[in-house]
């Protein structure tokens, strides 16, 4: 079987006898939004997001003639063409935060959940003490230290989906470490690193790669908040949180900039969230029928 | 069930004392200078050093945090750098703001969301359960600064229905005792302030309580429907109560537990969405004055406003957790 047939019986598969609808509207999203991100520059060339020598507000138009169009911004550059690049811009911030908060989080979930005691008791009451304040607060403080930009934004909402990220690893690691054959390895000598990668990672991954899921949703999402504020990735790099906030200074004027880039901002963010509900219904064995 | 009290009060307090040290430490690490932040832009160096030394800028962290602890736990804030006003008094004019709207929110997402979260488990498996899921998904999944400036656009700018923003006509000017505008409004008698605050507030609480009124409807549904598959329900049914009785009197409340914890997690969304609101509606709360001073790089008001939200989040937790002893007499007995 090839991989896409696999990932096509991966799809199919039944969930309490069910078929798994959140995972497949999930991956439908979600792979239309990596095509365009991918292909962004094919779909949006150049010329549609430098503005025009006379730039002209045209609002959205669904008819063929002149031309379907989603409506211009400000400065007269191609609505559409702007959020396809920011397809790009956004997808990669949403992916690197997780990619962030996955390596520390698990690593952090890992040890803590392996070491106890003590060191789980620190680890943990450090990550309390984080989730202490609410997510865009923190990466408000972060974006105020490292400074404006792109990277630094995708740091700072990374850093804040770790304690989250650590404390479901840890619970996972935990219930883990109680099992018999964990028991067993470590009753035979096995050392601790090697404990850790064939046996507590692999049966963390399920669980590891939901979250993941989840996280992406939010980084995508409070990285547009940051931006909102005009606190996150400069207005020159299209991104989606970047575009509304420039657009909400002529919501009279031109609302269908606001409203689009927000279409398109929840639309995503449901994709990444149903992949999730979906991957944790299927990859829970006690969901399988 | 007075120790588990005294034990969580304790490692709430410890808590804040951790929360305080992070939130100094972050704030210096802030680039920039505070001392010339302070003495403006144009003091020359001596000014700016004598500010160093008079603000002990120029001392080990240790030393200024145990300073700054030191004055907190006396009820000295200190002083905005940017207005000279007391911190203290800013936050008395802003955070009852932010306090009606999160409590205005709250309200807003807990009522609605049960009467939903119930609604859909008595007709679980119809279209309008299936209607009312998939809703709660789009809601839990809203950018709220955008469901903000959408309520605005349509509700305020081409309905007229609600006011565009702030927290009351300017043309008003009633008498403030509290700055929570509501109370004000029933303090004095004002009508005319108090429905103007009200429907000020309506659009930025619907906002702020989108996200929670959908997390709380899936949870009170799937706890309701888990809880209506049990003996004790079949056993109420059978002995002739009506079905309202069973769902809101035995079924409701053996399933306020989950609810409970939820709406207690809440209050993090809660606090973020409000900073977030606030700068949509122009809704002058701890949020809008947290942003002006991390524009401003005001330090002293950064960092007591930040330990403040982080504060009112651990009292909410602390709060949460006694609800839950009211509630079920199971933790009560289990913990004591």
């Amino acid at each position: 079987m090839g991989i896409f047939g696999r990932i096509y019986e991966f799809l199919r598969g039944d969930v309490r006898g069910r078929r798994n609808r959140n995972l497949v509207a999930g991956a439908v999203i979600v792979g239309a939004l990596m095509l365009v991100a991918v292909f962004a520059n094919l779909i949006a060339p150049r010329r549609l997001v430098e503005p025009p020598p006379e730039p002209k507000l045209v609002g959205p138009s669904l008819l063929p003639k002149p031309r379907i169009t989603l409506g211009t911004d400000r400065l007269g550059r191609d609505l559409g063409a702007m959020l396809a690049r920011g397809t790009r811009t956004s997808l990669a911030i949403g992916l690197s935060a997780a990619a962030v908060a996955l390596v520390i989080g698990a690593a952090v979930g890992i040890v803590s959940g392996y070491a106890g005691g003590a060191v789980d008791n620190a680890l943990m009451r450090l990550m309390d003490v984080c989730m202490a304040f609410p997510a865009i607060l923190l990466a408000i403080l972060i974006v105020s230290i490292l400074g404006q930009g792109t990277a630094q934004v995708t740091l700072a909402v990374g850093l804040v989906a770790i304690p989250a990220f650590a404390r479901l690893v840890r619970g996972q690691a935990l219930v883990l470490m109680k099992q018999e054959f964990i028991l067993a390895a470590r009753a035979a000598g096995v050392s601790p690193v090697r404990t850790v990668f064939t046996h507590l990672l692999p049966n963390c991954l399920p669980l590891m790669l939901v979250q993941t899921t989840f996280t992406i949703a939010t980084a995508i999402l409070n990285a547009a908040g940051l931006s909102y504020l005009g606190l996150g990735v400069r207005i020159e790099t299209f991104e989606w949180g970047a575009i509304l906030s420039d657009g909400k200074d002529r919501l009279l004027a031109a609302p269908w900039i606001v409203m689009e880039t927000g279409l398109v901002i929840l639309i995503a963010i449901i994709g990444f969230n149903l992949l999730g509900a979906g991957l944790r219904d299927r990859l829970d064995p006690r969901m399988r029928s | 069930m007075v120790r588990f009290l005294l034990k969580r009060f304790g490692a709430s307090l410890l808590m804040l004392v951790a929360v305080s040290v992070f939130t100094s430490w972050m704030i210096r690490q802030i680039p920039g200078d505070p001392a010339k932040a302070i003495a403006g832009e144009k003091a020359n160096r001596e000014a700016v050093e004598r500010v160093r030394t008079e603000y002990g800028f120029d001392r080990p962290f240790v030393v200024q945090y145990a300073k700054f602890a030191g004055r907190l736990v006396r009820g000295d804030l200190g002083r905005s750098y940017q207005t000279g006003d007391t911190v203290a008094r800013e936050i008395a004019v802003y955070l009852p703001a932010t306090i009606e709207l999160t409590l205005g929110a709250m309200l807003f997402g807990t009522t609605v969301g049960v009467l939903l979260g119930v609604a859909l488990a008595y007709r679980r498996n119809t279209w309008l359960d299936s209607v009312g899921t998939s809703a709660s998904l789009v809601g839990i999944s809203m950018p709220i600064f955008w469901l903000g400036l959408v309520l605005m656009y349509v509700l305020s700018y081409k309905l007229h229905l609600f006011p565009t923003g702030g927290r009351m006509d300017v043309r008003l000017d009633p008498v403030h005792v509290t700055n929570f505008y509501l109370l004000d409004g029933l303090i004095t008698g004002d009508a005319t302030a108090f429905w103007d605050a009200f429907r000020h507030l309506i659009l930025p609480a619907v906002t702020v309580g989108t996200i929670p009124l959908s997390i709380v409807t899936l949870m009170t549904r799937a706890a309701v429907i888990e809880e209506l598959d049990k003996d004790y329900v079949k056993t109420a049914r059978a002995k002739g109560l009506r079905e309202r009785a069973v769902i809101y009197r035995h079924a409701l409340k053996n399933a306020a537990v989950p609810i409970l914890t939820i709406s207690g997690l809440e209050t993090a969304y809660l606090l973020g969405g409000a900073i977030l609101t606030e700068s949509v509606f122009g809704f002058q709360g701890i949020g809008l004055w947290l942003l002006a001073a991390v524009e401003a790089r005001d330090y002293a008001v950064i960092q007591v406003g930040v330990l403040l939200v982080a504060t009112i989040f651990i009292v909410v937790n602390l709060l949460t957790d006694v609800a839950y002893m009211l509630v079920d007499p199971r933790i009560r007995t289990e913990r004591a």
